[in-house]
């Protein structure tokens, strides 16, 4: 069994299996080696950690991505977006958790939670018009007229095709 | 991967602060654009271009990350330390990018090189695209533009011209220095056109009109243009003759006050002559003030329009290059004789080659033969490069090149006979060119090339023997392809080589053109290693002792002689 101290000192105890789906976690074990102590994870909240440790332990068995196929991962990851059902589900929370889950499995090293986050914050901009995602992450408009002018010539254009 | 910045500690009680708002959640303290950068790229990996392109106008953080994406996407590699941007019809969906980058202002483009494909939909979006990004652009070096269209149609799209003036005229706008257009549709009207008239050829005027008539409302147009441009007539050089001007431009006015930039035309695309923009290119010729070097090459002329060089008056030409374009002799006269007070160096080659391929040799050979201007002199001449035949025009009749310090005789491009065309060369007019030039340094530069080397075995050069060129001091032997460099033609050069009596200093360029010209540098240190890439057998210093060897009587007399850059002696 492993325990994990939150940024919010909640205690987390799990399976070993389960937790070494993270990179970070699973090399921090291996240095520490056999012990009783927390580990602390200061940059992840409680409500993120059981997110993200109820992905894990659906997860968990599933062969972790080597080194070796990182590379053919590489490619296939650049052209699909897709997510499986269940991940689909998982990922399914609002705009402030996907964001906390993304920067967690950045941080603790889960590469392939990092790509369900990643690809559904693509396929929320995918297909939209600018309008559309401005609204959706709240992007504020920093251009200088006269280079929100040129954007807006191009894409006066781009409609008359 | 490198720790998050984001401090969490703020988000435990955010959810009691969240409203219902309609879209976003401005309270909401996590925001896309706090992620690190290399997060952000790994999102973007997932992201379509179009949703890219869109990003990158929402904001400048988005726009800096998004944008080099979207071009990578798109095949295309912003420019690089030397500033060069390459667009080809994989990569020309790039362009609304580039249009609204804001860091290619930054980062100086000064080499752009554009291929379309009329295969696009796009083709004239393309067009007009890169007329925008160009207006973003200043200060550029050389502008390539490559049509390569090739397919055949009955006519040109007339909804291409303005567009395609548009984009010409940005490029001068841009002070580009040096312009190539390239690539062309292949028009059955003038396919048709270049067939030999059955008639008694028509007159220039005649040609025009019918022009006129094929191009339908692109003729309304340029006619309504001429009409406009007025008629105030340039002086004219003495002694050249018009053709009938009234109908006709002389001097196309500029359309903008912008001044050009313009260092060096070159022409490859029979739009600009006389397809589609005839009178833009006009235009430009002659508004072009610092334009220096004009190449016009591979330009199929319909019938006689070649009329239209009459036209032209480029006030700075010093360099001029006419290859594989069916140019006649009087007009060719008349366009020397305009720019008698400018020219230093003129290339001719294959003038004839269309005419000649729908009549008879004999018939051709006629009409090339029809004199130069009898009357013309090119005071600054230094250089003429032309093939052997047409040698006699410039040194015979009474057309003076009294500077001229370079002859350059194009024997044997691909496909043709080198030693017919060796036997061509008219010794006796070297020689009388030599005793006429007051240098020494007439530099005799022969360009090998062959591929059929049993033509080339085969046919006598024995018309040279007992014709001696005095005076060429100097003799540089380009040699374009290797195979044709075999024992049986040492002999023959050998032959041919004993010709030149006084030369001193012989250079054998191995290869390609880079070479070329380095007989002007002067000295070079002896011994260096040889550069000459080309598959030369000459390189094999076996074979080079043999092919010394066989013309060591000739090398013998001569104090100097260089095979690429290795000093023989």
């Amino acid at each position: 069994m492993v325990l994990l101290v939150t940024s919010d000192n909640e205690q987390f105890t799990t399976e070993k299996d389960i937790v070494e789906r993270s990179v970070l976690i699973k090399n921090m074990l291996e240095d520490v080696g056999e012990s009783d102590q927390p580990i602390p994870l200061p940059n992840v909240s409680s409500s993120v950690l059981k997110k993200v440790l109820e992905y894990c332990e659906h997860h968990r068995g599933e062969p972790l991505p080597t080194a070796d196929s990182e590379q053919s991962q590489d490619e296939t990851r650049k052209r699909t977006t897709d997510i499986s059902e269940w991940d689909q589900k998982f990922i399914t929370v609002d705009q402030e958790m996907l964001f906390e889950i993304i920067l967690a499995a950045n941080y603790l090293d889960i590469k392939s939670l990092l790509d369900v986050g990643c690809k559904t914050v693509a396929n929320m901009i995918k297909g939209k018009t600018p309008e559309e995602i401005r609204k959706l992450f709240n992007i504020v408009n920093d251009f200088t007229p006269e280079e929100e002018a040129q954007i807006k010539k191009e894409n006066e254009w781009a409609e008359d095709r | 991967m490198s720790t998050p910045r984001i401090d969490h500690s703020l988000s435990v009680d955010e959810g009691i602060r969240r409203e219902a708002e309609v879209f976003a959640k401005p309270t909401q303290t996590l925001h896309l654009l706090d992620f690190p950068d290399e997060l952000l790229l790994l999102i973007l990996t997932h992201v379509p271009p179009r949703s890219l392109y869109t990003l990158a106008t929402l904001c400048t953080k988005l726009h800096y990350i998004a944008l080099p994406v979207y071009f990578h996407l798109q095949g295309l590699s912003l420019p690089d330390s030397d500033g060069t941007l390459t667009l080809t019809p994989s990569n020309l969906n790039a362009l609304p990018g580039l249009r609204i980058a804001l860091f290619s202002t930054q980062q100086p483009i000064r080499h752009i090189s554009c291929v379309f494909s009329h295969q696009d939909d796009a083709f004239l979006a393309s067009v007009r695209r890169l007329s925008a990004v160009l207006t973003r652009l200043g200060d550029i070096e050389d502008v390539v533009l490559n049509f390569s269209l090739i397919e055949e149609v009955e006519s040109h799209p007339l909804t291409w011209c303005e567009p395609l003036e548009n984009l010409l005229e940005t490029v001068i706008a841009s002070g580009c220095r040096k312009l190539k257009v390239r690539g062309d549709l292949l028009c059955l009207e003038w396919l048709h056109s270049l067939s030999p008239p059955s008639s008694p050829p028509p007159s220039p005027l005649a040609a025009r009109r019918v022009n006129v008539k094929q191009l339908g409302g692109l003729g309304t147009r340029i006619a309504k243009k001429l009409a406009s441009v007025g008629r105030k007539r340039r002086p004219r050089p003495i002694l050249v003759e018009f053709p009938p001007t009234e109908t006709l431009p002389e001097v196309v006015r500029p359309k903008s006050s912008t001044t050009s930039n313009l260092r060096e035309l070159t022409v490859t695309s029979s739009m600009l002559v006389h397809g589609l923009l005839p009178d833009w290119t006009l235009r430009a010729l002659n508004t072009s003030t610092r334009l220096t070097t004009l190449s016009l090459l591979n330009l199929p002329f319909p019938g006689r329009a070649t009329h239209a060089f009459t036209h032209i008056h480029i006030p700075a030409l010093a360099h001029l290059t006419i290859k594989s374009c069916p140019i006649d002799f009087p007009t060719l006269s008349l366009l020397l004789t305009r720019h008698a007070g400018t020219l230093t160096s003129l290339t001719i080659d294959k003038l004839l080659e269309h005419a000649s391929s729908s009549s008879s040799p004999h018939a051709s050979r006629e009409v090339g033969w029809t004199p130069i201007r009898s009357d013309i002199t090119l005071p600054f001449i230094t250089h003429l490069a032309a093939p052997a035949r047409y040698i006699p025009q410039f040194l015979t009749w009474r057309c003076v090149l009294p500077s001229l310090a370079a002859l350059t005789v194009l024997a044997g491009t691909p496909r043709t006979l080198i030693l017919f065309e060796f036997a061509l060369v008219p010794w006796h007019l070297l020689d009388y060119v030599a005793d006429r030039v007051d240098t020494c340094e007439l530099a005799l530069d022969v360009v090998l090339s062959g591929e059929e080397d049993g033509a080339l075995c085969t046919a006598d050069p024995t018309g040279a023997r007992g014709m001696y060129v005095r005076r060429v001091r100097k003799l540089v032997v380009r040699f374009c392809r290797g195979e044709g460099l075999e024992r049986r033609l040492w002999e023959k050069l050998r032959m041919w080589l004993d010709c030149f009596e006084d030369v001193e200093e012989v250079v054998f360029v191995l290869d390609g053109e880079e070479e070329l010209g380095r007989w002007e540098s002067g000295d070079e240190k002896s011994g260096s290693p040889e550069r000459g890439k080309g598959g030369l057998t000459l390189r094999d210093e076996k074979v080079r002792r043999a092919f010394v060897h066989e013309l060591m009587p000739f090398f013998s007399r001569v104090p100097r002689v260089r095979i690429g850059d290795h000093d023989l002696w």
